[in-house]
């Protein structure tokens, strides 16, 4: 009973009209950047969050939590009808609708991809009522080693769920971000470390000032290109008629099987650290191909779209119970989420559902009524946000790089900064062009500081003795699980799938 | 396949890893905990979680390393004779020249203000990409600076470098 009341709670603050208002904009304006390739809702978070410094903390957490899952929606949409998918995730999407749409069935792909999202949207949510409220019960045990073996668990995730690039060059990658965490003061005694006698970096890199460097700036000077005519997006277009952005009822229900089933398997993927839609979604596609192999996989299969929008969208609600039960950031997209929260002056975690219910339940209210926005803005009003996609790319990326600009600028007010930045940007380049991945980078940053806390901490509590750590059964279990994530595909890969070879 | 020149190239990415962190290990010995009384830190010291996140990259990196050349002698010599790619190959030229611009611009931010220093910015990277929407790129530039400065300064009272000529 308590979990409706709580919900009911949630609902009256996320419907008074500043937060609903800031929901609306934050729905809207994710779908628009997620409608646009390059631009992501890391980008658009760092860039606007000094924006909200002066804003009501829960306005601005719904208007960032908006971009942040209105951009799963607006993905599907570019990939659709220009077959350039604006985040990872509409990947899956973009193959089969890309299909339907040269058939003539743009109207219905679209459709198809608005009702799944959300589906996948809705039901992520209810999971999330459902489970966060045992997950808090359990982390409110947590003393500083539990809290420590988490978080070495959620990197080693990070690093051993991680595609195309290889698990060293993503454990060097969280180096890179916990070392860069490691410079400023240091926060138990004050001593200056590694800031070379500059007292800029007393206070350390800002998280928000790595984060607008290496995806905003790199992907500015990434795509500030000579114009070299026809661009991907005026060549692939799909015209279509918007009467027709609808699915018979028959359609729905051929679909429905797919988007449940996706969204399950969504939501549970999300929940663990360092897996995300990119897992998730090609995931849900290839059981769907299993389930029916009848389909026209391919070709433009409605179950595709589909499989990929649920598990995406669901997914992506899947990844904020990990940072809202317990602070924990899994992806860089969370991360920035995270630092969005602190800034604002809200420590996600068990305490916060105690202390905060109107907070955190206004906030999963505010889930349920976005994601009815974004279904009502979908169905009707594609057809305008389709045409977002001829934005000419210098202005798109210029404004970015002046919002960057600004961004960065105010976040302590200093020129250093935006310095600080253009150099992140150029590193960012770099990392893109040797394979490393950013986002563990990013993750270590905001999680160095938590670990150096919490090590300190549990070296007093376990008496300076390590066996009385791992002697911790809730330690115990995370260190084996991280453990097996690191040396499972390893063992995998060497001795269970070469046996078919040798015989 | 992935031929040698590729493997040249991860070879060079790791001795750059292996080489930055092992810099940063020493750096790590700049950090001195003198003078600061043990029990006021008591159980960790300043230099404790650098010096440890020193030792794992470097390890980190020679196994990258080790990889990579293991890979290399590995791997098939390729059959045309370009040369493998240099590590600075992510810069290119329309890159490097936003770059400078960018720089240029934060040497002149503080001495001519947002304002203007923003607009040359905006007016020189988009007349640099696109020279055919001359009267679409004044606009912009023009417009969009204003507005983020009278938002900044006015709305959020973030204040934005004036310059000498608005002081």
């Amino acid at each position: 009973m308590s979990m409706f009341s709580n919900l009911l709670l949630g609902l009256q603050v996320a419907l008074t009209p500043m937060n609903f208002l800031f929901a609306l904009g934050g729905v809207i304006l994710g779908q628009i950047v997620g409608i646009l390739p390059g631009l992501g809702p890391i980008v658009t978070i760092a860039v606007l969050l000094p924006f909200t410094y002066s804003l009501d903390p829960i306005a601005a957490i719904t208007a960032f939590s908006g971009i942040y899952y209105g951009s799963q929606f607006g993905g599907a949409i570019s990939a659709i009808l220009v077959n350039a998918p604006g985040t990872e995730a509409a990947i899956i999407t973009a193959m089969e609708g890309y299909p339907m749409a040269r058939r003539g069935m743009a109207g219905k792909a679209l459709a198809a991809a608005a009702i799944s999202s959300f589906v996948g949207g809705i039901l992520g949510t209810l999971f999330m009522v459902l489970l966060s409220g045992p997950m808090t019960k359990m982390v409110v045990a947590f003393a500083a080693p539990e809290y420590l073996a988490l978080m070495i668990f959620a990197l080693v995730c990070i690093s051993g769920f991680s595609e195309n690039t290889t698990l060293l060059k993503c454990c060097f990658s969280i180096c890179i971000g916990l070392a860069i965490g490691t410079i400023g003061l240091d926060g138990t005694t004050g001593t200056a470390r590694l800031t070379f006698g500059n007292y800029n970096l007393y206070e350390g890199i800002s998280f928000v000032i790595l984060a607008i460097g290496m995806f905003a700036l790199a992907e500015v000077l990434r795509n500030l290109k000579k114009n070299t005519g026809e661009t991907n997006a005026t060549k692939n277009r799909i015209e279509f008629d918007s009467g027709i952005v609808k699915l018979s009822m028959k359609e729905l229900l051929y679909i429905l099987p797919t988007q449940i089933r996706s969204s399950i398997s969504g939501f549970f993927i999300g929940v663990l650290p360092g897996v995300g839609s990119t897992t998730s979604t090609p995931l849900a596609y290839l059981t769907e191909k299993k389930i029916y192999p009848k389909g026209e996989w391919g070709k433009g299969e409605l179950r595709g779209v589909a499989a990929g929008e649920s598990s995406n969208n669901s997914c992506a609600m899947g990844a904020l119970v990990p940072l809202l039960t317990m602070g924990i950031p899994g992806s860089g997209t969370t991360a920035i989420m995270l630092s969005a929260f602190m800034i604002l002056g809200i420590q996600p975690g068990p305490l916060l559902f105690q202390n905060n219910p109107e907070m955190v339940w206004g906030l999963i209210a505010s889930f349920f009524i976005g994601t009815c926005i974004l279904l009502v803005i979908n169905l009707p009003l594609v057809k305008y946000c389709a045409k977002l996609v001829q934005i000419p790319n210098d202005i798109l990326f210029i404004s970015v790089l002046l919002l960057a600009i600004v961004g960065s600028y105010s976040v302590s007010q200093r020129i250093f900064d935006v310095w600080l930045i253009v150099l992140f940007g150029i590193i960012g380049l770099f990392f893109a062009k040797a394979k490393l991945p950013l986002t563990p980078c990013l993750v270590a940053l905001l999680l160095g500081e938590l670990i150096e806390t919490n090590l300190a901490r549990s070296i007093v509590i376990c008496n300076h003795n390590i066996f009385e750590f791992f002697k911790r059964p809730i330690v115990a279990v995370f260190i084996l699980l991280a453990v097996l994530v690191i040396v499972g595909p390893i063992i995998y890969r060497n001795f269970i799938k070469k046996k078919p070879e040798k015989n | 396949m992935k031929d040698r020149k590729y493997w040249l190239y991860e070879v060079k990415i790791a001795i750059i890893a292996v080489v930055g962190a092992i810099l940063y290990f020493m750096l790590t010995f700049t950090i001195s905990s003198k003078g600061i009384l043990k029990s006021n830190y008591n159980s960790i010291s300043p230099e404790l979680m650098p010096r440890i996140i020193g030792v794992v990259a470097v390890i980190v990196s020679v196994l990258m390393l080790i990889q990579a050349v293991s890979n290399y002698k590995k791997a098939e010599v390729s059959s045309d004779n370009k040369k493998s790619e240099s590590i600075l190959s992510f810069l290119d030229k329309d890159k490097i020249i936003i770059i400078v611009m960018l720089i240029i611009y934060l040497l002149l931010i503080n001495i001519i203000g947002y304002i203007i220093s923003t607009i040359l910015l905006s007016l020189a990277i988009l007349n640099y990409l696109d020279r055919n929407h001359i009267k679409r790129n004044i606009v912009f530039s023009v417009i969009f600076p204003i507005a983020c400065f009278i938002i900044f300064n006015y709305l959020l009272q973030i204040w934005l470098p004036m310059g000498i000529f608005f002081n």
